[in-house]
């Protein structure tokens, strides 16, 4: 897709990450400048957490989802989360932990995955960029701190 | 803003002050709350939220207010919320591949 296509959608859609929805749900937006759209978790109690979802060629193709600690270094490893899309294993082609997640380019481009096309959910509710970073932050809240 | 749940409505409250946040904007927008009554079936407003956020397949998304998760099934009242409620509304956790 044009890039200027592109970063119009990303434009868009991070129209919504209002300060009333940020400060709410208790979200830094660290940047929303296209193609990145990074943003801070935090919640009494819990390790603060970062996620930045690479948005080159969205919505062509699903965000790349780069797993952070809270001052915005990579993480190289996961504690265990059961029941959680946060795999603390390498991914194939990151070599880094992913999340292994309907709507996130890692899911999609696994091996496992393949045939989970995204063009089944792109136009789906809940599959915009807020819609993702919802449902990252909500396996967030139910994964271990 | 103003929050309250867990308080029991008393015979002389009717209503409460609505709004729905969802990443796709706000119902009703600006900083406005809808006066609803208690005896409202959240999952009536919330359907009035999609649809004015033009939202389709909302079914199964979830309704919070703070930590606490919402039954969208029962009325405001049977959700013990009243005064100024402010509902977070979207999809659950995302499923997937899970773990290796």
């Amino acid at each position: 897709m044009h890039e200027a296509a592109c970063r119009r959608l990303f434009d868009d859609a991070v129209a919504g990450l209002t300060h009333e929805l940020c400060s709410t749900r208790g979200w830094t937006l660290v940047t929303s400048t296209f193609p990145i759209l990074e943003v801070g978790f935090e919640a009494p109690g819990r390790t603060p957490f970062r996620v930045r979802l690479i948005c080159d060629d969205w919505n062509e193709l699903p965000p790349s989802v780069l797993l952070l600690d809270g001052s915005g270094a990579p993480l190289t490893t996961l504690p265990s989360s059961p029941g959680t899309p946060f795999n603390g294993s390498a991914h194939p082609t990151t070599g880094r932990p992913f999340v292994c997640m309907v709507s996130t380019r890692e899911y999609h481009t696994h091996t496992s995955h393949v045939g989970d096309r995204w063009e089944n959910y792109r136009d789906r509710a809940g599959y915009e960029l807020g819609g993702i970073l919802t449902q990252l932050w909500r396996a967030w809240q139910a994964a271990r701190p | 803003m103003i929050m309250s749940e867990g308080k029991q409505p008393t015979p002389s409250d009717h209503h409460l002050e609505v709004a729905v946040l969802t990443t796709s904007g706000r119902w009703p927008a600006g900083d406005a709350y809808e006066k609803e009554p208690f005896a409202k079936p959240l999952e009536e407003v919330l359907r009035q939220a999609a649809h004015a956020l033009n939202l389709v397949g909302t079914d199964g998304w979830l309704a919070t207010v703070g930590d606490r998760e919402l039954d969208p099934k029962k009325s405001f009242a049977e959700n013990t919320l009243t005064g100024k409620v402010l509902i977070q509304f979207g999809p659950r956790a995302g499923g997937g591949g899970g773990r290796a």
